[in-house]
């Protein structure tokens, strides 16, 4: 259980901190960092939360390459179609 | 059926069938439920990619949008359900090791869908007393269908977890027998999983 309330205070900070950002950045960097923060959050969730730690390694990659491809084309949306 | 628990086991230990665990075809809350998060997922990023794309077409009033969407209730939810998704890790985990809890802790990861729910309702409400509703422009119709469709998500998912509770009120779930409350676990993170794509996309980019 402790472990997990080291992991919800990292998670809230993140959420604390991509708000903080938003309000203060804009652009390109603002995104990345922010849906960098997501991502870093989604995988903290799934490998604790949801127990990935305890699964197959195939699900483990599984899932770490369905996040990096769904921030991948965000992220890459972003720099292609917004103005930087 | 073999009962693995012990009362000195720590709730942070793994899963007391250890082995199995590492099975390609268990994983944690079986292979059906992971079937569905990964569908959910790729369907709400399709969703996303829409949103982005569109804000290209419409970048001046996808920035009008965002505006008028209300930052505080939606900073305030998101840290609702990662704490709701903490209480449902916790009830897991107790659960797995044989120990008193499991029922409270999931009950406290009700209230705070329930608060998920109510503030995500008020938030409606005040777009919908100032005139914004479904299709009034590209971003509200995406704005309403995407948080839309998570909200129903969040529903089905206390529905499942008030199921739960219930079962392991009446001593139905032990650590011999939990995979359906990790199963209702897992959809219930899945929500956490989605929300935190959704928030910063439909709120935070600008």
């Amino acid at each position: 259980m402790k472990t997990n309330t080291w992991i919800l205070v990292v998670l809230l900070g993140l959420t604390a901190s991509g708000f903080a950002l938003s309000t203060t950045l804009s652009g390109h960097f603002a995104t990345a960092c922010i849906l960098g923060g997501a991502g870093v959050k989604a995988a903290l969730v799934g490998w604790r939360f949801m127990d990935l730690r305890d699964a197959h390694f195939v699900w483990r990659l599984g899932f770490a390459a369905l996040l990096c491809l769904i921030l991948g084309v965000l992220l890459l949306l972003d720099r292609v179609l917004l103005p930087a | 059926m073999m009962d693995t628990s012990h009362p000195d086991r720590p709730c942070d230990a793994p899963a007391p069938h250890g082995p199995h665990r590492k099975d390609l075809w268990e994983p944690p809350g079986g292979v059906l439920v992971w079937i569905i998060v990964c569908l959910e997922l790729l369907t709400f990023a399709a969703g996303l990619i829409v949103f982005l794309v569109q804000s290209r077409a419409g970048h001046a009033a996808f920035q009008a949008g965002r505006a008028v969407l209300n930052q505080p209730i939606a900073l305030v939810n998101t840290m609702i359900l990662l704490t709701g998704g903490w209480f449902m890790a916790n009830a897991i985990g107790l659960l797995r090791a044989g120990r008193d809890g499991a029922a409270r802790w999931t009950g406290a990861a009700i209230s705070a869908g329930f608060a998920f729910l109510l503030l995500k309702s008020v938030e409606y409400a005040i777009k919908v007393h100032h005139g914004i509703g479904f299709g009034d422009d590209t971003f509200f119709t995406l704005y309403w269908l995407l948080t839309g469709f998570h909200f129903l998500h969040v529903l089905v998912a206390v529905v499942l977890l008030l199921v739960m509770r219930s079962g392991l009120r009446r001593g139905k779930y032990h650590p011999g027998n939990f995979a359906d409350v990790e199963s209702a676990g897992i959809f219930w993170h899945m929500c956490d999983l989605i929300w935190l794509l959704l928030y910063p996309v439909i709120y935070l980019l600008r």
